[in-house]
């Protein structure tokens, strides 16, 4: 299928950075992940500073089809919406990729200092417990890509400032945000995080249907302009 | 039927239109597009390769609009143009793989074939690649894509003699099955001069001229003569008039009503010196 093509070209304009992405992300992830300060969410620091690297990583393609470059792609056969829907898919894959290195970092982390408790956020604690935050984390990194993915689709043609900001601040967001959070111990948003945590598999279905049908929608504009 | 159907193509730019362009090539031909710098010619073939919405007009692709089959009409064209469109990070290799991956009969043999002939390094990133062998990578990746069309714009631009000419020479292979053409846009008229079929002239957005070569040379005559000899009557029928310390020099069309008085010398023009007088006289006559 061509959508998978297109995402295989996205693969290969930013293979240099991907190498990066899997030796230096990793170790930085890591070391969050031995914990420091609050050492009970330390795990979740490492999954989320790993994801949001996956997520900087999924904005990368868009920086560098820049007008010469459209030439290539626009000229590949394929219509308009697959190529969309690949930068999606490039998008997703990221993300998931940074969700997994964040798991792998922050067991490694945990094994190498290891902390009296693995995971302890209010109420909940334990491998159980985190595993359903870690799904809930991955639906709204699900959800943080999709709309970085959409904003990019959107401006794609503006000047690079705002293609950089379209490109970086979703990021920026989802884990400086999910820090604030953490940091702000059991009481803040406890009540949405309990709700989120009973229904984590609804929650992260209608993530992905969200990502579905955002990516149809930016498919649509992308065939518009044309 | 035509293999390229151009209809009434327009699109408005601040400070410049081009207005109601048509042509056709019918396959087996080479249509050189040519005009000054700002004329339109890339705006049409943007047009054309649907990198540009049109504002109006229609372009057909053997029979197929873009509408009807983006994919199919994106497949059967090639195109190489003044400006380097690989991402710059990639090298020669992953651009092998896409296009294997993209087009059923891309021709892998072919494109290494290139690859050597032209020394281009496998490894290199193409961002380290001079201009001469970012050309020669366009074009080998455009040849090895079994194409129907071809659309250079402004392609040669920069290459040096020798590599020039075997371009114009596997142009001319290209073509040589009668199913494919090409749709070259340059400034550089001797090169269209050795291998165009069709002559479109465009200027200031707007059709000048659009005929056969050999029925655009022999629909003109360069005239020369005496500073003497250039009566005002002669003067009306003339056109892009150059006046030299030794005479003048310029065009006549011979579709006109009327002979050229004696004691002047005609030959065949160039396409260059068609293009050239027709835009002097143009400016001439602001």
């Amino acid at each position: 299928m061509r959508v998978f093509k297109y995402m295989m070209v996205d693969f290969l304009k930013v293979k240099k950075k991907l190498f990066i992405f899997l030796i230096l992300v990793p170790a930085f992830g890591a070391w969050m992940g031995m914990g420091k300060g609050n050492t009970e969410v330390s795990f979740v620091f490492a999954l989320s500073y790993c994801m949001f690297a996956g997520i900087i990583m999924a904005g990368l393609p868009y920086q560098y089809e820049k007008a010469e470059e459209n030439g290539f792609l626009y000229m590949l056969p394929g219509k308009t919406q697959e190529q969309v829907f690949g930068h999606f898919l490039f998008g997703f894959a990221c993300m998931l990729m940074g969700y997994l290195l964040g798991i792998l970092c922050g067991g490694i982390g945990f094994l190498l200092r290891p902390q009296e408790s693995f995971f302890s956020m209010g109420e909940l604690s334990g491998f159980s417990d985190f595993i359903h935050v870690s799904f809930l984390l991955l639906g709204a990194g699900l959800l943080v890509v999709t709309v970085q993915d959409l904003l990019c689709t959107i401006f794609q043609f503006e000047s690079v400032q705002v293609m950089n900001l379209m490109r970086i601040l979703p990021g920026f967001l989802f884990f400086f945000g999910g820090m604030i959070f953490m940091e702000g111990g059991a009481d803040r948003g406890m009540e949405a995080l309990t709700f989120l945590y009973r229904h984590s598999a609804m929650f992260f279905l209608a993530c992905v249907l969200i990502f579905l049908v955002v990516a149809y929608i930016g498919g649509r504009i992308a065939t518009g302009r044309e | 039927m035509d293999l390229l159907e151009v209809r009434g193509l327009s699109k408005r730019y601040k400070g410049f239109s081009l207005e109601d362009i048509s042509f056709s090539i019918p396959p087996g031909f080479i249509m050189g597009y040519i005009g000054q710098n700002g004329a339109g010619k890339t705006t049409t073939l943007n047009a054309i390769t649907h990198l540009t919405r049109a504002d109006r007009g229609e372009v057909f692709l053997d029979g197929r609009s873009f509408y009807e089959d983006p994919a199919g009409y994106r497949g059967e064209s090639g195109s190489v143009g003044d400006g380097f469109h690989f991402p710059v990070d990639m090298t020669q290799g992953d651009i092998k793989k896409i296009l294997k991956s993209f087009y059923p009969r891309f021709d892998g043999q072919q494109y290494e074939t290139y690859m050597e002939k032209w020394d281009l390094p496998k490894k290199m990133k193409l961002k380290k690649y001079s201009r001469g062998m970012k050309v020669k990578l366009m074009f080998a990746a455009a040849l090895s894509k079994d194409t129907k069309l071809l659309i250079l714009d402004e392609a040669t631009n920069g290459l040096d003699p020798v590599v020039r000419r075997e371009i114009l020479g596997l142009l001319q292979d290209y073509i040589a099955d009668g199913r494919k053409s090409v749709l070259f846009s340059t400034h550089i008229m001797e090169d269209l001069q050795n291998i165009a079929d069709y002559i479109f002239f465009i200027d200031q957005g707007k059709k000048i001229l659009f005929d056969t070569k050999d029925e655009l040379v022999d629909n003109f005559l360069l005239v020369k003569g005496g500073l003497e000899n250039l009566q005002p009557e002669l003067e009306r029928v003339l056109i892009g008039i150059e006046r030299k310390e030794y005479g003048f020099l310029a065009l006549y069309d011979t579709r006109r009503e009327g002979i050229l008085p004696a004691g002047l010398t005609v030959e065949k023009p160039s396409i260059d010196e068609i293009v050239v007088h027709i835009i002097d006289a143009k400016t001439k006559s602001f």
